[in-house]
């Protein structure tokens, strides 16, 4: 049988042709061989190379943010942003310190880095057509708050990429936490649950930094959960709100269909426990037919001394519900000295 | 009339092949180009992000253990210390004969605090008892009746999780310190529509540990183990990639899965008796989401990273594949419906299919091929030599699409950086394509006939945790004999 090979004019007998579909196998497996030695060997020198750069900027960083010996420090991380040939891994790296340092970090470190001219490189990134890269920016934007790029960040949030959309929406919220609040109120509608999340943690921004009112009305507020805690928490923030009406929108968001929105709504009410409609809320929410939304409910009532006593009176009701048991598991982990046992014939409340 | 039936069966096996390597080495260039992608499991910032984020939703780490004495401590340990914020596991013991229990009850202090806990939403054998910890009370024992099936053990699990996202794992394994992140940025990226991310898993036979991390990692020593390796760097690093990048992923790996659990409550859990429960859960997951319109994402994360103990001997191994492909016999009567229908998208067609032609029919083929060529050598009707370089040059094209997926792993990777190991890679790569395949070939043959289908007893060697015990020529217990 000939075997004809028009694109080289070529025509072979059929083992002839099978003996050279072996030699080019071989010779393919030859040349992988050597190629994976070769990537190895340079994988290994550039990860000790990178390995040095990525330790002595990450030392400088955590320093900076515990905010030791910034006089030194601080000249010396800016010049390393401004000499290094890896400035994106300069970057990685004191985004990861930052984000390691439990505390909130020094702003001299900030204020090094907003020196430097990665503000710059960042830029051109953001610029860049491939979304990774620009979410890499963002991500670094949003951790080391460079200022300068709040206006490329916020442009972006108007992306058709949504997980651009999502990296410009949390940089804008750690850079200016009302214009974040604005900016994903208006995303609140398209349905996806992210929006509530980061809208929950540009709340929590905005009371940790910011004093004056968030503006928005009823309307937007009663989607979000975490607006609506707020304006639990302080009762008159937002115009035409009232303590009762962020409870019911609350209580509501318990009953929602969707599971996000029911976790939320817990979340939400178990930051403002203080108040005594959250608390009422909350220990319906131990009833509640979804397994998940009771779970979760004991689970937040257990870090607070207020939530812990709706668990303990819980506890000992005789309902037999499993949100009862897991009072009994927390009321036994933590460092309260209450302590359960739990003998064939039920609960008992010992010690206490 | 013989003779054209025969040059057409080699046509179809001709056909079959080119088929096979074509469809891997598409995958290998998929794959190729998601681990290159800079995304965000390999950005170390978001990784921190999430890692520090209190608002992530929890996961459960199930682990289902029965006589696991020696390694349950080791794990529940490296589970407890995943970099994540909220992190929960739970033991089921599976009313084990060794002293399990026992272990993890003095380790963790942990002591009884529901003697007659409810059953969950999937039923399940009966559960004993419910233990917690009083210094650790992110873990949980529950003590159950015995039933042999990891399937029950799983959704015992699944019922006691407290969260919204279970990581269902074998007791044996050890994971990364990242290894959840890393499936949890997945699900971040897309949390409306993702419901299972698959991870790698690696031999543990050769690695040591101290602790929660690990110190060392080497490519094993042993021919079975080192045979494994291979096959398993082909199917996460270049098959379950590839399918994943065209949404066709059937299968999340039962040793290691990440799934959401309101989706694997809603389809019952694993199904008790099912020789491929994980596969036929993950399947049924994906049926059900599509069924009810919802879109259903299934991801493969080649970077993160779960060890655990491979098969040392042959009757071992013997009896795992006996068993996997007899559960994808079980599959195929199950599923198989899901091909060439629209509701299921390309997971129906793509990988379902995927699995009834080269999973399925393809040792079929491969078996009668090899079978018709020495008999018609034997006959006279074709020549040897032309039989030999058919052979050799099918031979050589697996061994390049196996070493591929070693180079994949070398470049992206990076796991095994000497290059004593590397080479040992490439060894075994060789090594796996004269005999190794050729046995499993048989395996898979064997198991379409009826016979047992209990895993039998698996000697475990457990983790290292000498330095001293790794080192180069020194014998260990993880080395047994071919």
């Amino acid at each position: 049988m000939l075997v004809k090979l028009r694109a080289i004019d070529v025509s072979m007998d059929a083992l002839t042709f099978t003996w050279v579909l072996a030699a080019i196998a071989g010779n393919v497996v030859v040349v992988i061989v050597m190629w994976t030695f070769r990537v190895r060997r340079r994988g290994v020198r550039s990860a000790q190379r990178d390995g040095v750069t990525w330790k002595r900027a990450h030392h400088l960083g955590s320093e900076l943010a515990a905010g030791r010996d910034i006089n030194r420090k601080a000249p010396a991380l800016t010049q390393l942003l401004d000499t290094t040939d890896q400035p994106m891994l300069v970057a990685a790296a004191l985004a990861v310190a930052v984000r390691q340092e439990h505390a909130e970090a020094h702003p001299a470190l900030f204020s090094a880095v907003g020196r430097s001219r990665l503000a710059t490189l960042l830029r051109d990134r953001i610029d860049h057509a491939d979304a990774n890269t620009r979410i890499e920016a963002l991500e670094i934007v949003e951790v080391l708050r460079v200022h300068l790029l709040l206006g490329d960040a916020a442009v972006l949030t108007r992306s058709d990429d949504k997980a651009v959309v999502r990296a410009a929406c949390d940089a804008v919220v750690e850079l200016e936490p009302s214009i974040g609040i604005g900016i994903l109120i208006g995303l609140v509608g398209g349905g996806d649950s992210w929006v509530l999340d980061s809208l929950g943690r540009a709340v929590d921004a905005a009371a940790r930094r910011e004093t004056s009112p968030v503006p928005l009305s009823r309307s937007q507020w009663r989607s979000a959960p975490m607006l609506a805690q707020r304006a639990l928490s302080e009762s008159a923030t937002f115009s035409r709100a009232t303590v009762t009406d962020a409870l019911m929108a609350l209580v509501e968001a318990l009953e929602h269909s969707t599971t996000s929105r029911r976790l939320a709504a817990v979340t939400a009410l178990s930051a403002s426990i203080e108040h005594p409609a959250a608390q009422i809320a909350l220990a319906g929410a131990l009833g509640s037919d979804d397994r998940m939304v009771r779970f979760a409910t004991a689970a937040n009532l257990a870090d607070s001394p207020a939530g812990r006593d709706i668990l303990r009176r819980t506890a000992a009701s005789d309902d037999g519900s499993d949100a009862a048991r897991m009072a009994a598991e927390v009321l036994w982990t933590t460092d309260d000295p209450a302590l359960v046992e739990v003998p064939a014939g039920g609960l008992r409340v010992v010690g206490s | 009339m013989i003779r054209a039936l025969v040059v057409g069966f080699g046509l179809v096996c001709f056909s079959f092949t080119v088929l096979q390597y074509s469809t891997l080495l598409i995958y290998a260039a998929l794959s190729g180009r998601l681990l290159r992608d800079n995304r965000a499991g390999r950005r170390p910032v978001a990784l921190v992000k999430i890692a520090t984020d209190r608002t992530m939703p929890g996961v459960s780490v199930i682990m289902p253990a029965y006589n696991e004495e020696n390694v349950i401590t080791h794990t529940t340990v490296s589970a407890l210390a995943q970099e994540y914020p909220h992190i929960e596991v739970i033991v089921v013991n599976d009313g084990s004969k060794d002293a399990t229990l026992q272990v993890l009850i003095d380790h963790f202090h942990m002591e009884a605090y529901d003697n007659n806990p409810r059953q969950g939403p999937i039923p399940t054998e009966r559960v004993h008892t419910v233990y917690r910890s009083r210094v650790e009370p992110r873990i949980v024992v529950v003590d159950k009746a015995p039933s042999g099936a990891k399937a029950d053990n799983s959704n015992v699990g699944i019922n006691t999780a407290s969260y919204p996202w279970v990581v269902v794992m074998d007791a044996d394994e050890f994971m990364e310190r990242d290894t959840i992140a890393r499936c949890m940025v997945e699900v971040v990226a897309a949390p409306d529509t993702t419901a299972m991310v698959g991870g790698t898993l690696l031999p543990a036979n050769d690695i040591v540990i101290d602790g929660p991390n690990i110190l060392e990692r080497h490519t094993p020593r042993n021919y079975w183990v080192g045979c494994q390796l291979i096959e398993y760097l082909t199917a996460f690093l270049v098959a379950r990639p590839g399918l994943s990048s065209v949404r066709a992923m059937p299968i999340v790996s039962g040793g290691f899965g990440l799934f959401r659990r309101d989706a694997v409550v809603a389809v019952g859990g694993y199904r008790h008796g099912h020789l491929g429960e994980d596969m036929d859960m993950c399947l049924r997951v994906q049926r059900d989401l599509a069924d009810r319109g919802e879109e259903c994402r299934v991801v493969q994360v080649p970077e993160s990273l779960c060890w655990t103990e491979f098969p040392q001997t042959k009757d071992v191994l013997r009896r795992q594949r006996i068993r996997w492909h007899r559960g994808l016999k079980m599959i195929m009567s199950d599923h198989r419906s899901m091909i060439g229908r629209k509701r299921y998208g390309p997971v129906g067609t793509v990988g379902v299919g995927s699995l009834f032609v080269f999973e399925w029919l393809g040792p079929i083929l491969e078996a009668i091929g090899w079978l018709m060529i020495v008999g018609l050598c034997l006959a006279g009707w074709v020549d040897p030599q032309a039989a030999f370089a058919v052979f050799l040059t099918t031979q050589l094209i697996g061994m390049a699409l196996t070493m591929l997926s070693v180079a994949i792993m070398t470049r992206y990777l990076q796991t095994f950086t000497r290059r004593s190991d590397v080479l040992r890679l490439f060894g075994w790569a060789v090594a796996m394509n004269w005999g190794y395949r050729q046995l499993t070939l048989v395996w898979r043959i064997r198991s379409l006939f009826p016979g047992a289908t209990g895993w039998g007893e698996m000697p475990r060697a457990g983790f290292k945790t000498n330095p001293a015990a790794a080192a180069p020529g020194v014998a260990t217990s993880a080395s047994a004999a071919v």
